[in-house]
């Protein structure tokens, strides 16, 4: 039977896993420089279309 | 590099909100003594008015390379003049005075205090930011001279600028500005959802009562959503919005060059962005952390009460809600104000 499955022809590298561990080992790299220089100007956080929050609700809480 | 996945932006947005927070609150703390009038005042105030266009003056390399200023000074446009911190120099210098002036960047280093001129610049120590970068350009040779003519400037012409100034700014700002003769307009920024357990954002609301206002990440941004949201414009055009760098820009004048050299020291280039301009047929490079502005403004732009036109005729910002034109067309939509 052996004989039978005995490969007959080569398996191409696959260069997609070769891509996604240089992208994991990037994705690492840049969150733990990226936690001690990267940054932007001011923090940035949007609730649905409201651009200005003026404590509306301060009075339910 | 690729242009930033959704788990990076995220990550971007964690990373500023750890770093601008705690600085933030410490000087809104330090700022309390000089409150007097907040956006709500101003909106209050301007009820009466008719309703304006406004235009946003940002600072990127297109706004000097494309004489931006020179081209609205010239025109009958009756709007208002919004100007960011780093575009004041070149405005003044140009015979611009804004309405408004936007600050909102807590900075430790406070570099920002350059952008009024600042009187312990010789005191400070050595930074080579400015010089290295194609922002103002007059502030890249013989720094203490233009330092000097901008004090100058910017006393002469700030009792006519109404300010707009982050709670979260450094006070030394608050007090150069108040020393110019400036009117200040005080506003928190968002740094966070209100509604979570322990929120930042309430906690500043809690102690200070100031409205607190979307940033976009960034001074520009911010000047946008303050003209649409407290100005009430309903058209907006902005220039020197570049949110990138022009073809054949060196990495070593990028902003984050320290940050590129540690994560890549063989090749900083690597992790810089290229982003190609239909409109301009150009290919502009960008970097993660004005990629991150871009990709936020583009989110709350189809959300904005407002019409945008990006004139700045250079940079990587287009998409759903904003309208990428030249300037003088720009000029022609908004003459009437």
């Amino acid at each position: 039977m052996s004989k039978f499955l005995k490969g007959n022809y080569k398996v191409k590298e696959d260069k997609g896993k070769e891509s996604s561990k240089e992208e994991d080992a990037f994705s690492k790299m840049f969150e733990s420089k990226a936690m001690e220089k990267l940054g932007g100007s001011i923090a940035f956080v949007m609730k649905g279309d409201k651009f200005i929050w003026d404590g509306d609700d301060e009075k339910t809480k | 590099m690729k242009k930033l996945n959704e788990q990076q932006i995220q990550l971007i947005s964690d990373v500023t909100l750890k770093k601008t927070a705690e600085i933030g609150m410490d000087h809104a703390r330090k700022n309390t003594p000089y409150i007097r009038n907040t956006i709500k005042d101003l909106k209050e105030q301007l009820v009466e008015n008719e309703q304006k266009s406004s235009i946003i003056i940002s600072a990127g390399p297109s706004l000097h390379r494309n004489e931006s200023i020179e081209l609205i000074k010239n025109s009958d446009f009756k709007g208002y003049i919004v100007a960011v911190d780093g575009s004041l120099g070149q405005c003044l210098r140009n015979g611009l005075i804004p309405d408004f002036l936007v600050t909102v960047d807590p900075h430790w280093l406070n570099r920002m205090i350059r952008w009024f001129g600042d009187p312990k610049l010789s005191e400070r120590p050595e930074d080579d930011y400015f010089q290295r970068q194609d922002l103002d350009p007059e502030l890249n040779t013989d720094e203490l001279a233009r330092n000097e003519e901008l004090i100058e400037l910017v006393n002469c012409y700030g009792p006519k600028i109404k300010t707009i100034i982050s709670t979260c700014i450094n006070p030394e700002i608050t007090e150069r500005c108040l020393s110019a003769g400036m009117e200040l307009y005080w506003w928190n920024p968002l740094y966070d959802d209100y509604e979570k357990e322990d929120s930042i954002s309430r906690k500043v609301f809690q102690f200070n009562k100031i409205p607190c206002m979307v940033t976009g990440g960034n001074v520009g941004t911010s000047a946008w959503v303050f003209s649409h949201s407290v100005l009430e414009s309903k058209d907006v055009v902005v220039v020197g919005m570049d949110n990138s760098y022009p073809p054949g820009t060196k990495v070593i004048n990028t902003q984050y060059y320290e940050f590129l050299m540690e994560v890549f020291p063989e090749k900083p280039e690597t992790g810089l962005i290229e982003v190609y301009n239909p409109y301009l047929k150009e290919t502009w490079i960008t970097d993660m952390a004005y990629c991150w502005y871009n990709e936020i403004f583009l989110k709350m732009a189809p959300l904005a009460s407002c019409k945008t036109y990006n004139c700045t005729e250079g940079g990587i910002l287009f998409g759903d809600g904003v309208e990428f034109i030249p300037l003088s067309a720009g000029l022609k939509r908004t003459t009437n104000g």
